[in-house]
């Protein structure tokens, strides 16, 4: 059997446990809002900022929506994603799988399409407040500036930041036919919203 | 006391004949168990041999299968899909994408894809009518929409037509069929040789075991176990295979393709049993013409 077991795992790679016999597309939604805890206005002691146990909520799954994102001032607003595939991105905006949700303290990358969801970017000035709503909590974010770069410029993102902030882009430039190589790309702050405790 | 040794003598040369008679009988009926054993696995392969031939070595099996799995049906929907993701991605109105995207043209591209793939020409999907369609229906979207073409715009619709173009050939061509199918192509002219010589042996085998058997009872007999064995050693394959249900299992995302490809092995591990059953048949048969020879002998 030990001799067969390595063929067996090849084997698995191929095969599921179950009949494939659902094979249409249809995501998987497991956003529930959550309300904003609410904050005493003369309450004037520094509060920790909030934190959310990662064992207490669902965590997404390749192309789940479990959220959505609102910049007010762009007349944006699309359901949010885990994952930027064809199919997600037909349906709102999607987080690179490679970098982080919301509250991971590690860099949220979005993508859009720009002539869609995310067509409202053109708008995009310094100061406008990003509001992103999820399974486990409510964040907001500020812009902080734009850039306008070739789509293989790995400069405009760094994934490995340990600090939490969100990068948007989408194709450049708005309102056009056919497909672009360039992109625009929108930075933001982290302003608010509880952080993930990875430990517990 | 003359006579006792004379009668003793005889009867010793009566056992002495009696054994060696008994030894060559034995020896015979091995011989003949390794004629039915070689006559069994030569009926194995051929009904390997047979089964390929029949299904995957033939293109009329691939377009059936792809007609009663409703491949080309599928195939249309999910190029519809993706298509629709891109030209919404590329500014257009969603329903732009539905003018590309006919039953007809599809079947049309696949089959010329499968055809070229068994008559070994290079198993290209061609793109060039899809590209100049696609490339004129832009123009007059544009015209349509009050859009004006620029440079910059030119770029963008050459690129969103390239990317169109690879996303048609994706779902028109089958993955790694272009990489066995040349492979396939050159097993197909030994696969007819191989057939035909087990064939030939298999009938040379029956030959020596009916026409050097003196009793017609002992040549069905041996005819019989070939046959009965070659029906076992085939069936063990499929009926493992099928017991197990790992087809339906397989891990294949798009719709077609699973179709088409648990279709295709179901039919494929079941074309095995038609094999079985003829060999089963034959077997019956030899072995009542054994039965009844088997009494006349006795009887005899």
């Amino acid at each position: 059997m030990p001799a067969a077991s390595s063929y067996l795992s090849m084997a698995n790679m191929f095969f599921s446990d179950k009949k494939n016999s659902n094979l249409i597309q249809e995501h998987n939604n497991i956003f529930v809002p959550v309300e904003d805890s609410s904050v005493s206005s003369n309450d004037e002691t520094p509060k920790k900022p909030e934190t959310v146990s990662i064992s207490s909520f669902t965590f997404p799954s390749y192309e789940d929506q479990f959220g959505e994102l609102t910049i007010d001032d762009c007349e944006i607003k699309a359901d949010l994603f885990f994952g930027d595939s064809w199919y997600v991105l037909g349906n709102g905006v999607g987080i690179y799988n490679g970098s982080a949700i919301p509250g991971y303290g590690k860099t949220i990358l979005i993508a859009g399409h720009n002539n869609t969801y995310f067509n409202g970017l053109k708008h995009a000035q310094k100061g406008q407040t990003v509001k992103i709503r999820t399974n486990y909590g409510n964040y907001t974010y500020e812009i902080t500036g734009m850039k306008i770069t070739d789509n293989q410029d790995r400069s405009a993102y760094d994934l490995s930041k340990n600090e939490e902030n969100l990068i948007m882009y989408t194709c450049y430039p708005f309102d056009t036919l056919g497909l672009t190589d360039q992109r625009a790309f929108v930075y933001a702050k982290y302003v608010s919203g509880p952080m993930i405790d990875k430990n517990s | 006391m003359q006579e006792n040794e004379i009668e003793k003598e005889n009867q010793q040369e009566n056992e002495h004949h009696h054994r060696h008679h008994h030894k060559k009988s034995k020896l015979k009926s091995v011989i003949y168990c390794m004629m039915s054993f070689f006559l069994s696995l030569v009926l194995f392969l051929f009904s390997i041999c047979m089964v390929l031939m029949f299904t995957v070595f033939s293109k009329d099996y691939m377009i059936n299968k792809m007609e009663s799995q409703g491949y080309y049906n599928m195939v249309k929907y999910e190029l519809q899909t993706r298509m629709i993701d891109l030209v919404d991605a590329s500014g257009f109105k969603k329903d732009f994408a539905v003018n590309f995207t006919n039953s007809y043209d599809v079947k049309k591209a696949v089959d010329s894809y499968i055809e070229s793939f068994y008559s070994n020409d290079s198993t290209l999907v061609e793109t060039t009518d899809f590209k100049q369609q696609l490339y004129q229906a832009v123009r007059q979207y544009a015209r349509e929409e009050n859009i004006e073409l620029t440079d910059e715009t030119e770029n963008g619709i050459v690129y969103f037509i390239n990317e169109a173009a690879n996303i048609y050939v994706n779902q028109i061509s089958i993955p790694f069929f272009s990489v066995i199918g040349k492979y396939l192509y050159n097993t197909r002219n030994i696969l007819n040789i191989v057939s035909g010589s087990l064939a030939i042996t298999a009938v040379i085998i029956v030959c020596i075991i009916y026409f050097t058997n003196r009793f017609k009872h002992r040549r069905y007999k041996y005819i019989c176990y070939g046959l009965f064995g070659g029906a076992l050693t085939t069936a063990v394959l499929p009926t493992f295979i099928l017991s197990l249900n790992m087809i339906p299992k397989v891990n294949i995302t798009t719709h077609s393709l699973y179709n088409l490809f648990v279709g295709y092995f179901n039919t494929f591990f079941y074309s095995f049993y038609i094999c079985i059953g003829i060999m089963l048949a034959l077997a019956v048969i030899t072995f009542i013409m054994y039965v009844k020879y088997y009494n006349k002998y006795r009887s005899a």
